[in-house]
């Protein structure tokens, strides 16, 4: 058996800790993808969302912890195992890649979503990136590690420079259509005025669909902050459809807005080789 | 017309939709335990450790959580890294949100595991304060004086013009107040300022034991 099996309900919680995943004694197993949870089977395989292959079992929660380095434009991201506190060496591919790094500027004006290189050496994540704007930034470290579950862990760091302050972003809502590198992207909201906590459908019309491809695995992928930088969440579609009556594909997310306020939506798609980065703010309101 | 009178008293008596996969058997009964057990036990705050007694509060559960009232740990996640960090993680709230949404189903029983809900560990104590004229490390802080509702950010500057994130309150509890213990001490050399932003939100003292 892999990772992630027992055979006794009593070392249950000790062999998880260790794990990351748990399958009971005599209950038939269920395939879970790792990113998305709600993706459920009967059968191993691969998730139709995301692409990721599906475990057995019950995933556990464990925080890794991811230290980080800046010495200019250079930036280093160590993982450590949250029981050991030794850096870890050994990441399953997801997305195909081991570490997808978002960073978003305080104003909101930077996000990137990149990959750095790992360095055996050191155990290090590596990247440079040019950052124009002294301020917070705010990260989301996107790894699998080997024998745990995948992980979203956040973290901040600070660019210095003339007129360096901490300052909130208060951007007015944004819903226009918008033009990629090489696409048009549409964004129809249900219900038209998202309420925090309850679920919102996000149709991101997009064309001309010739060459519309995946990319790192996903036919989109989303990210979704609020304007305070204390929510990131990173989503894919659940469904890609044609839309009808127009030559665009429907591509659709579900989200639900923890609190209210406004929200900066990232979205990516790639066409033809070329990936499109397009954004709007969606102001998200609350049930009184 | 009997018919029709049944027929409309249907949802009235009816459960809510199930249309998640998230169930209480599987994963919430394990996050309840792990986040919220040390306090809703039923003695230090009403219980919310079974099925039956969860599920009335999930509504409030979705709405506390999504909006980082609970757990009351009151430090955004990823500034400052800290011992026993209780906040929970944006994928936990997801999926406290997904599971109430989709009617906050139990699940399967046989999917339920041997309890064993976390216990509260005795806060350490400091008493020794950093002072910036001598610097050092820096092992613990506490918001001091802050306002009620109050959100800002800590953050050290250091002589060599770094910037280190120390604390980031959001919308602090005076009832839910606490010292915050770094996982690895934060080295401040002498000379390092304390900002705190805004500044009229309050003051924070740090600890070097």
């Amino acid at each position: 058996m892999g990772d992630g099996w027992i055979s006794r309900r009593n070392v249950l919680a000790a062999l998880t800790a260790v794990s990351g995943w748990a399958q009971l004694p005599n209950t038939e197993p269920e395939f879970v993808c790792p990113m998305d949870r709600d993706v459920r089977s009967s059968t191993p395989g691969k998730c139709p969302r995301c692409g990721m292959k599906l475990v057995a079992g019950i995933p556990e929660t464990r925080e890794y912890f991811v230290e980080m380095k800046r010495d200019g434009p250079r930036l280093a991201l160590l993982v450590r195992d949250p029981s050991s506190g030794k850096p870890v060496r050994d990441f399953e591919v997801m997305h195909e890649r081991i570490f997808h790094l978002f960073v978003i500027s305080q104003d909101l004006e930077v996000f990137a979503h990149v990959h750095p290189e790992f360095d055996p050496a050191s155990a290090e994540f590596r990247i440079e990136l040019q950052l124009p704007k002294p301020g917070m930034y705010r990260v989301l470290s996107d790894f699998y590690p080997h024998g745990g579950a995948p992980q979203l862990i956040a973290g901040t760091f600070m660019v210095p420079g003339v007129g360096f302050r901490i300052a909130t972003a208060a951007p007015p809502p944004d819903l226009q259509p918008k033009r990629g590198e090489n696409i048009d992207a549409e964004l129809l909201l249900e219900p038209q005025r998202p309420l925090a906590g309850f679920k919102t459908i996000m149709f991101f019309r997009v064309s001309p669909v010739d060459g519309l491809e995946a990319y790192l695995g996903a036919m989109g992928h989303m990210m979704a902050a609020s304007a305070d930088l204390i929510d990131m969440m990173h989503l894919h579609p659940v469904y890609v459809t044609d839309d009808p009556g127009t030559a665009a594909k429907q591509i659709q997310f579900n989200i639900i807005f923890p609190r209210e306020g406004m929200h900066r939506v990232w979205v990516q798609f790639q066409r033809a080789g070329v990936v499109n980065t397009v954004a709007f703010n969606v102001p998200v309101g609350a049930l009184r | 017309m009997r018919g029709v009178l049944l027929l409309l008293a249907v949802p009235l008596f009816g459960h809510d939709v199930v249309t998640t996969k998230v169930t209480w058997t599987k994963e919430v009964s394990r996050l309840v335990d792990r986040r919220c057990a040390t306090c809703h036990n039923g003695k230090t705050s009403f219980p919310l450790l079974d099925y039956a007694a969860a599920r009335p509060w999930a509504k409030a559960i979705k709405e506390e959580t999504g909006n980082r009232r609970m757990p009351p740990w009151q430090a955004v996640k990823g500034f400052g890294e800290f011992r026993d960090d209780a906040g929970l993680t944006q994928e936990e709230i997801e999926l406290l949100s997904d599971w109430v949404e989709g009617g906050a189903p139990e699940g399967d029983p046989q999917w339920l595991l041997e309890r064993k809900p976390a216990t509260r560990k005795a806060a350490p104590r400091f008493g020794h304060r950093w002072r910036a004229e001598t610097g050092g490390k820096v092992a613990a802080i506490r918001p001091d004086g802050f306002r009620p509702g109050a959100s800002a950010q800590v953050v050290a500057e250091l002589p060599d013009g770094g910037i280190v994130p120390l604390l980031w309150i959001y919308r602090f509890d005076p009832n839910s107040t606490r010292t915050y213990q770094y996982r690895v001490p934060v080295d401040l050399p002498a000379g390092t300022a304390i900002r705190v932003s805004p500044a009229e939100a309050g003051s924070v003292t740090l600890f070097r034991r």
